[in-house]
């Protein structure tokens, strides 16, 4: 069995009703050539640059296995045609995947405090602005 | 001046690290700079090969937008 990750990222505009479903439809289609370890969604967040003009992207994670990689490229091009996926990056892992779930989960809190950083360094450079 | 000279070791070895995630922004920040260019060995004393997979690991976090090609023009 090979196991692959992939990671993708959908349109953040969207309700959460029609994420819902852009994901199920995506793990049908993997659920045709392969088994589901793992399916969901990481959240809203920033992107590193924008894709599209988009700012903010929902990150989704996938974990599968299978054995049938002539599906893979099938799926490849799959993705690259759903306009609901912003970018998505096809990885091979080199052992089963353990649960992430708490890892995501306790990556979240802190990135939050960055953020919350970065604001208030901007806040006060914005003060210092408007004082000078 | 004098010239000080500082040990160097490998953070990943020191740590007892195996494979890099990509996902793991937090620890790959350690490695690059403020602009998003991936340090030399030289300066951050990894070792060649878990370099080699520090290298793959920013590459594909930068393609799935977890990090920057480069911060210049972020303003």
């Amino acid at each position: 069995m090979r196991y692959y990750e992939t990671l993708y990222i959908l349109n953040p505009d969207f309700e959460q009703e029609r994420t819902d479903s852009i994901l199920n439809d995506i793990g049908e289609h993997v659920n045709k050539f392969s088994e589901v370890i793992y399916h969901n969604e990481w959240g809203k967040k920033r992107l590193a640059y924008p894709i599209n003009n988009h700012k903010y992207g929902t990150y989704v994670l996938l974990h599968f296995e299978t054995e049938n990689t002539a599906e893979l490229d099938d799926f490849e091009s799959f993705m690259k045609l759903n306009n609901s996926v912003l970018r998505y990056q096809n990885v091979r892992l080199d052992s089963k995947p353990e649960i992430v779930e708490d890892e995501t989960k306790a990556q979240e809190p802190e990135e939050k405090e960055e953020k919350d950083e970065k604001e208030e360094v901007k806040l006060e450079t914005v003060e210092e602005e408007t004082s000078a | 001046m004098a010239f000080v000279s500082r040990k160097k070791f490998c953070y990943f070895k020191e740590n007892n690290i195996k494979e890099i995630d990509y996902k793991d922004v937090k620890l790959l920040r350690r490695f690059v700079t403020e602009q998003g260019k991936i340090m030399p060995r030289r300066v951050t004393g990894t070792s060649a090969k878990m370099h080699r997979k520090l290298i793959r690991a920013i590459k594909r976090a930068r393609n799935i937008a977890l990090m920057p090609y480069t911060s210049l023009g972020d303003n």
